[in-house]
Order: structure tokens, then sequence, then C-alpha cells
């Protein structure tokens, strides 16, 4: 029933073209199933598959050793046997011509055929292109349907695993990695490097116990047959596995370098370098190393089968250019393989033909001559230059935000009262408080609270605050080193001991005086100025410290007016080195007298906007998506803009949904949902988070 | 079909016709029916048919008017049927997450920009004229950011009755110019938005053509799927007028 309706999602998502075209590679394959018998299969499968349906065991591969069969026969694990062991079965009362192997054919295309609906489901604006790129793939079907190899079942699970690892499913894309180990060896070239992925990125980080723990199970399955005497001599002790060291460079005695184990090092050492990478970037490098196995070892034919639908889900959206290259590596790698490995005899002529010295993979070189040679060099060279173009291609679409290369940065300046610490606050709900770093400009006053200099300057003089310090800080964070500083006590008024600030994907610098330093304003991705309206702070204020905290209204006025020169001097002149400057406005206005009141104040957010290219797009989503009042007014400066909110009935749910429709590829930037919020809180957090990202952007094109 | 003559005013329907509506609605109405189940504890089977109903009694009782498709509406209904009585600022939260899902899966058909842009370029008067409250087709048009392109919208709250009356066509006719109304071309899913007969026979219009799902091989009605094929109208039309 549930296959039923997959197949009804599968057939419904695809246009009618694409579903004959569909159509037609199943028919290719049942045809190939059909009127072909692969020689492999023949010579190795159908004989091992054969003894174990007639002689059931717990140990086939010693069974089929004791029978007289070939110790390279069959090299696989225990998942293997059971998937194919059931096809054989079900086909076995067949005429023995057909019986076993056209299960295994059958066995073959399901599996294919769940590979397919994997990769649709891996991107659905480029379903159809992958779709087609895996079904017409000459390389899958002559590994699997002319030279018989089994390899599409690893692969099916190499990739289901990563397509869980793209969703974030960490227990399931391990198990699925288990089995597939269970089923090749050759898969757990994978785990590694999830692993260094995992463990190297903080926010990903406590994933990592979820991940490994779903290896478990394959990895038992895999193991544990090792009592079996079988299963060593023929799965453990395969000659096939030494193929992994078999290209090497001599550079003068004692000096071997063998070329896949250092490759394949390299290219976790890069996926060790992204320290906020995604799991696009590790499906990336999954996809370049898979192929890279079979381009720098003697491969079997199935082992080209491995990345096929990861170079189909990785060209599909990088067009034409990408998509022939792929197109060509798998024309050339064919071409090389069919004249070098074994091939199918016709069905018909099964029972008369005798296959001699059976060769799985033969040396091309003496069999196919100089057009072998100029082919396999000729995979070689296009696969690289394949691999180099998906790379270049795909690592700034994986990686939109280059977060890879250095954390996002936000520095954000304003008066006490006005809003900094609330914004930082709504920075964290978006982005998660494990992926934020804040620097927080308190904690670099020069003096505690009790220092008797405050009664002579306020910690809005530059003197009174270490700015140097906080500078080199702030840079040492945005350039992604974690640095040590103290923390100022507010509750008592008194500096803790140093404590680390660890590097994160997002970095906020808070200060008062977070924008005075060239340099920092420079490094930060996006500068940030709050502000209020006076009379609004003044209340919001006498509201806090005489209201809650019961602090008398004439000190508090006292207080506030004290601190006048210093903000008109120090703070406010800020405001024009800001790429943002938000300021509350009461919608009404409030009454001239001061004193504490519980009424709500409705506020308008104004916001300053310079360079950015978002702001229509925002006001759009703002009136239509979000149903608030929202209106932009063009300034007199070139590139800015005022865009004015009114977001009383804006509801988290409502930012939630135009940051859904605004942001690209959100799943680089949230581990977590990110928690938006209502009213002039979830407006401010919209108008950050897409100035950051299109700056980030900007900088990458740049 | 006979040599179109180049168009002076161009009439759109907006629902189903500029957008695919299936897609919206089914967005709108599953976040609504979460929303009934979570925030309610109303399950959606119940929740589903109570909806269904509720926009039944709503269309009985107030006829081909633009309010018989308010949302609002419906959920207020909605809740009076499952028994939890009016409860005013539930059914307006309940009116725009159905709005705001059904915003946010709507997209212009393919080719609808360039269509618009080609009756640009070729002087001719756009207009929406819309069976709906006012707010929320304001709301599509600047979401679709195409309120640019369109020189005129009228939506059936302007009139007492809806597309089918003609009213809000009588309502367009009064505000273009005299000119604009010689050949009018108009474009929808469903014939009442292509009543060129009709208002030939009224005198509001002179002539015209118009295009919707299933022309059933009438003169002046030609069947269209695709903007593609309008703009080749177009095309042919203007290439003729020259």
């Amino acid at each position: 029933m549930t296959g039923a309706i997959r197949v009804t999602r599968f057939v419904r998502t695809l246009s009618p073209p694409t579903l004959v075209l569909l159509a037609l590679a199943v028919v290719l394959r049942l045809v190939l199933a059909m009127t072909l018998v692969p020689e492999i299969q023949s010579v190795w499968f159908v004989p091992f598959f054969d003894n174990l349906v007639n002689h059931p065991s717990i140990d086939p591969w010693q069974s089929y050793l004791n029978a007289g069969g070939d110790a390279e026969a069959f090299p696989y694990g225990p998942v293997m046997v059971v998937w194919f062991a059931v096809w054989a079965t079900l086909t076995g009362w067949l005429p023995a011509s057909w019986g076993p192997q056209l299960g295994i054919s059958l066995g073959l295309l399901v599996v294919e055929l769940v590979m397919w609906e994997l990769v649709r489901r891996w991107r659905a604006d480029v379903a159809r292109r992958a779709l087609l790129l895996v079904a017409f793939s000459p390389i899958a079907v002559y590994a699997t349907y002319v030279h018989g190899q089994l390899d599409l079942l690893p692969t099916a699970l190499m990739f289901a695993s990563a397509l869980m690892l793209r969703d974030r499913r960490w227990t399931a894309s391990g198990v699925l990695g288990g089995l597939a180990i269970a089923a090749k060896f050759s898969s757990a070239f994978i785990p590694p490097l999830v692993l260094i992925f995992l463990l190297r990125n903080a926010r990903f980080r406590e994933h990592t116990r979820a991940y490994a723990l779903g290896l478990v199970p394959g990895l038992l399955l895999t193991l544990a047959p090792v009592i079996l005497p079988g299963y060593r001599e023929m799965v453990l002790q395969n000659p096939t596995s030494q193929s992994v060291v078999a290209y090497a460079l001599q550079f003068g005695p004692g000096l071997t370098l063998v070329v896949l184990p250092a490759v394949f090092v390299a290219l976790a050492g890069l996926l060790y370098r992204f320290k906020r990478g995604n799991p696009d970037l590790v499906v990336l490098i999954i996809g370049i190393t898979l192929t890279a196995v079979t381009l720098l070892t003697p491969a079997s034919p199935g082992w080209y089968l491995w990345s096929v639908p990861f170079l189909a889900v990785l060209a599909a959206p990088l067009g034409r250019q990408v998509i022939t290259a792929v197109g060509l590596f798998w024309a050339v790698a064919t071409a090389t393989l069919a004249l070098r490995a074994s091939g199918a005899t016709w069905r018909s002529d099964q029972a008369r033909s005798s296959i001699g010295d059976f060769t799985e993979v033969g040396n091309f070189v003496n069999s196919a001559g100089t057009v072998g040679a100029v082919l396999a060099t000729g995979t070689v060279v296009v696969g690289v230059l394949m691999l180099v173009m998906l790379y270049r291609r795909a690592r700034p679409r994986l990686d939109m935000y280059r977060l890879s290369d250095s954390p996002m940065s936000v520095s954000i300046a304003g008066d006490s009262g006005t809003g900094k610490d609330t914004l930082c606050i709504s920075l964290a709900n978006v982005f998660g408080e494990s992926a934020t770093a804040f620097l927080m400009g308190d904690d670099y006053h020069l003096y505690d609270r009790k220092a008797p200099l405050w009664q002579v300057t306020t910690h809005l003089h530059p003197a009174a605050n270490d700015l140097p310090t906080m500078n080199r800080d702030a840079l040492s964070l945005m350039r992604g080193k974690p640095v040590w500083a103290v923390h100022y006590d507010h509750s008592r008024g008194r500096f803790t001991k140093q404590r680390p600030i660890r590097e994160r994907e997002l970095v906020v610098v808070n200060g008062l005086h977070a924008l005075t330093s060239a340099e920092v304003r420079r490094a930060a991705d996006l500068t940030v100025f709050t502000s209020m309206d006076e009379r609004l702070r003044r209340q919001l204020k006498i509201n806090r410290d005489v209201g809650e905290r019961g602090h008398s209204l004439a000190g508090v006025i006292a207080s506030i007016e004290r601190r006048y020169p210093h903000t008109r001097r120090f703070i406010d002149p800020q405001a024009d080195l800001a790429d943002i400057v938000f300021r509350l406005e009461p919608t009404r206005t409030l009454p001239t007298e001061e004193q504490v009141t519980t009424r709500p104040v409705e506020m308008t957010l104004v916001a300053y906007l310079r360079g950015s290219s978002f702001v229509e797009r925002l006001q759009r989503a703002l009136v239509s998506i979000g149903n608030c009042e929202a209106w932009i007014e063009y300034t007199e400066s070139p590139g800015e803009v005022i865009l004015l909110s009114h977001p009383e009935d804006l509801t988290p749910a409502d930012t939630a949904a135009i940051a859904a429709f605004l942001v690209e590829r959100p799943e680089e930037l949230f581990t977590d949902t990110p928690v938006w919020l209502g009213k002039t809180r979830g407006v401010m957090q919209l108008i950050v988070v897409l100035a950051l990202l299109e700056r980030r952007k900007d900088r990458r094109e740049r | 079909m006979s040599e179109m003559k180049l168009p002076t005013l161009m009439v759109f329907d907006l629902d189903d016709t500029l957008y695919e509506y299936d897609v919206c609605d089914a967005a709108g109405k599953k976040a609504l029916f979460e929303f009934a189940n979570v925030e309610l504890g109303v399950k959606s089977p119940a929740f589903e048919q109570a909806f269904t109903q509720a926009r039944i009694n709503v269309k009985e009782r107030l006829g081909p008017t633009a309010s018989s498709h308010s949302r609002l509406l419906y959920c207020h209904e909605a809740l009076e049927l499952v028994g939890l009585r009016s409860e005013p600022n539930v059914a307006l939260v309940m009116e725009q997450t159905y709005w705001r899902n059904y915003l946010t899966s709507m997209t212009l058909r393919p080719g609808a920009l360039d269509l618009l842009q080609s009756l640009r370029f070729n002087d001719v008067v756009t207009a929406v004229v819309t069976d709906l409250t006012a707010a929320i087709q304001f709301r599509k048009l600047f979401h679709l950011d195409i309120a640019k392109h369109i020189d005129h919208v009228v939506c059936s709250e302007e009139t007492a009755q809806e597309k089918l009356s003609l009213q809000p066509f009588q309502l367009l006719a009064s505000r273009v110019a005299p000119e604009s109304l010689e050949h009018v071309w108009f474009v929808g899913d469903q014939d009442f938005d292509a009543p060129v007969d009709a208002l030939v026979a009224q005198g509001v219009i002179k002539g015209g053509h118009g295009f919707v799902h299933s022309a059933a091989g009438r003169e002046r009605i030609s069947g269209w799927r695709q903007f593609r094929e309008l703009e080749d109208h177009l095309e042919q039309a203007a290439k003729a007028s020259r």
C-alpha cells in the first residue's frame, strides 16, 4: 500500500515527457535483464546463490567453498547475501537458464528504482534533470545489466544515508551508512568523512553520538560474521581490496606514495577545514571521494556506480556544462571498461556457450592496445576536470554565505536602553544560542560600579572603556579565533574572572562604542545602530527603574539627564557610520508628565537602511504575507531608504512565514528551528538577518 | 480562429488565472486545519467538515457577493458549527493563518509577466476584474508584484454583485477612457470571466474576444492554457495592425 502511494506520488510529480523517458529507461533495463546474462553473474553469483538456495547455511560462504566454489565469487557482506538470496529464491523455480540469475537482475532493478525515488526527493526543482541523468547514465546501465555488478545496493544505501544526513536525520543516516558497509566494505569511505564534519562543527557536534549509534547495527552485521571461516576467506581476504593501494608513486628507495589514501586524506582535510560547514558540503566531498576512488584505482565497473546518484544530484542544478562533463565522464569510462572488463552472453546462447578462464577485469592495455590506453587516460583526464568543475560550481551554491570561511558578524552600537540587548537576544533566537558568540561592550568598562570615577564621568565616555582590547577581541572573533575576556556582572557591579568566548557561526559585538573602530566596521558584515524616541526611552527607563526597581523618580530623571552630553558627543555620531539605524517611536504621542505607566506602548519601527536591495521585497512580504502596515520613504542620500512599519499585529508565525519566503538556503544557517518573534522585534529580526545575508552573498560575489 | 485585432483593453481575472489557485488553497487549508487541531483541539476531519459546511452556509446566505468568499466568515461560521460560539480574535487569527500560507505558495503563472510587459509595450490598457473582497485581492496583487503592470483593478466588493451580474465589468467601463472599450480582450478560467457577447449587447464595449479554459466552439471565445499562447495572439495582432 505504502509502495503504491509512493509510486503514485513519484508519477504525479513528474511531467508526462519525463515519465515517458523514464519508462523507456526502465524498458531498456528490462530488455537487457531478459536478453543478457552477465558473465560475472553466471560464473560467480549464480553458482553462489544456487548453492545457498539448495544448501541453506549460516555460513553461506564456507558452504560454497566446501562445494568447490571460487573464493572470489561473492566478496560481499550479509546485507547483499540476504537481499539477493530473496530474489534468487523468488525466481528459483524458473528453468535453469533463467532461474536465480533473473532474480538477481530484478533485485537490481528494484534497488535502482528505489534509488531513482531518492534522487527525485533530493531537490524538487531539479528532480527531472537529476532523474534523467541517473536513468540514462551509460555506466549505470553497463555496469549493472551488461557487466552484471551488484554495487547498486550499497550505492543506494550510501545515497540514502547521505539524504538522511542532508535532512538532519542523524541516526537514520548512521543506520543506512552502517548497512551500506554491511553490504560492501568499500562504503566505509563515508562514515569517517561524516564524523569529521560532525566533530569539527560546533553546531552539529551534539549529533555525533546519534550518528555513531546509528552505525552500530551495520557494523555489528559486518563484524559478527568474522567468526565464520567462509566469511573471513571470501569477504575479508578478497584480493580486490588490494586495489585501493594498487596505484603508487615511487619517489626513490623507501619512499612510495600510495595515491588513493593520500587523496582521501586530502579530501578529509578539506572537509576538516570547513569549520562552519553544512551537510550539503559533506555530500559534495563524498561525491568527489567516491569518484576519485574510481580514478585512482584499477576499479571494477561496479565501483563507478557508487558516485552515480551523487554526481547526478550535484550536477543537476549546475547547468549544461557540468551536466555535459558528468555525462562525458560516464561515457568515456563506460567505453574504457567495456574494452577491458567481462561482458554478457545472450540468454538464448547461454546453454551453448561456455566461459573459459573468467577474468572480471582484464589488463586493458594488453587486450585493447592503444585505444584502451587512450580511453583510460581520457577517463582520468575528463574525470579530474569534471570534478574540478563540479567543486568550483557547487561549492558557492552549497556554501552560499561562505560560513565555512569565516563567521557572520554584526556590530551593534547605541545608547543604553535603546534595545541593543533585546536585538542581540532576538538574533540568538534566530541563529540559536549555541551558534552565537557575544562580545559585550560592558565587559570592557575600565572600572566597576563602586569606582569613585563615575561621580565625574559616565560609561559613555570612551576613556572609561578599554576600547583597544575590545576592538582587538572583536576582530579575533570575526576571524574565527576564540578570545578570553572578563565579564561585567550587572547584579554585583563587579568583574568576573576571565572566561573564554568561543568562535561561533555568528559573532555579535554589542556595546556603546561598538562602531567606533574603522577596522571593526570594515570587518563586520553588518553594522547596526539602535535608537529610540527620547520621550519613549525615558518612559521605558522610568517604568523599569522606578516601577520595577523602586528608585526615586527624581533620581532616575537626574541620572538620565546627566548622560545627555556624553550621549550626544560620543554615542549618537556612530549612527552615521551604521548600515542600519533602528529607531523606535511611539505610535501615539506620550503624555508630557513623566510617571510610571503600565499602559502598553504601541510602537512604530523606523529603519534607515543603506545599500540594501532587499527592502522592497521585505515591504511587499510584510504587507501581503504579514498583513502589516509597511511603507518605504526614499531619502536624498543615494542608496538610503527608510522602511517604516507598524507591526502591532505581526505574529511570530507571520514573521516565520516571511522569513521562510525570503531567506535562501536556510538549512545552511539554522541548525534548529529558528525562533522568530512578532511585532517590532520580528521586523528587526527580519531586517538584520536579510541585510546580513545580503552582505555575505555580496562579499562572496565580489 | 479568425485574425484578431490588437486589443485596446485587456481584462484579466485574478484567481486561478494569473496564478494557480488549487496549490495555494490547499496550503492555506492545510495550515488552517493544523491550527484547529493544535490550538483548538478540533481534529482535522471534523474541522474540515465544519469548514466545508461553513462555506456552503455562507454562500447560501449571501448569494453571489464578494463577502460570500470571505475566509473570515467561513472561519467564524466553522467555529460556531464546532460549538465554540463566536470567537472574533480566533477567527481573525485563523483567517490570517489561511491567507499567510496561501500567499507564500502563490507564484505568477509562467509567461504572465512577459504578457503584461508586451501589453504595456503595445500601449494596451490593462485591468484586473475579480470576485472577492478588496483587501485580500490587493494583498495578492502586491505579493505578485504586478501592480505596476495593471492600470485598473475592480473587486466585486465594490459592486453589489459579482462578475456573473456584469456589474464589476460595468464599473470598469465607467473608469476607463471610452476609446479603451473599442476592442477588449478578456482572460480567465471560467466563462463568466469573458462575457463578450453580453457586454457588447449591453453596449458596454464595442467588440472584443474572450479567452477561457474551455472555449466550446463559440465565435468570440478561444481556449487557452498557457500565457505564451496569448502572447502569440497579441504579437500576431500587433503585426497585423502595423
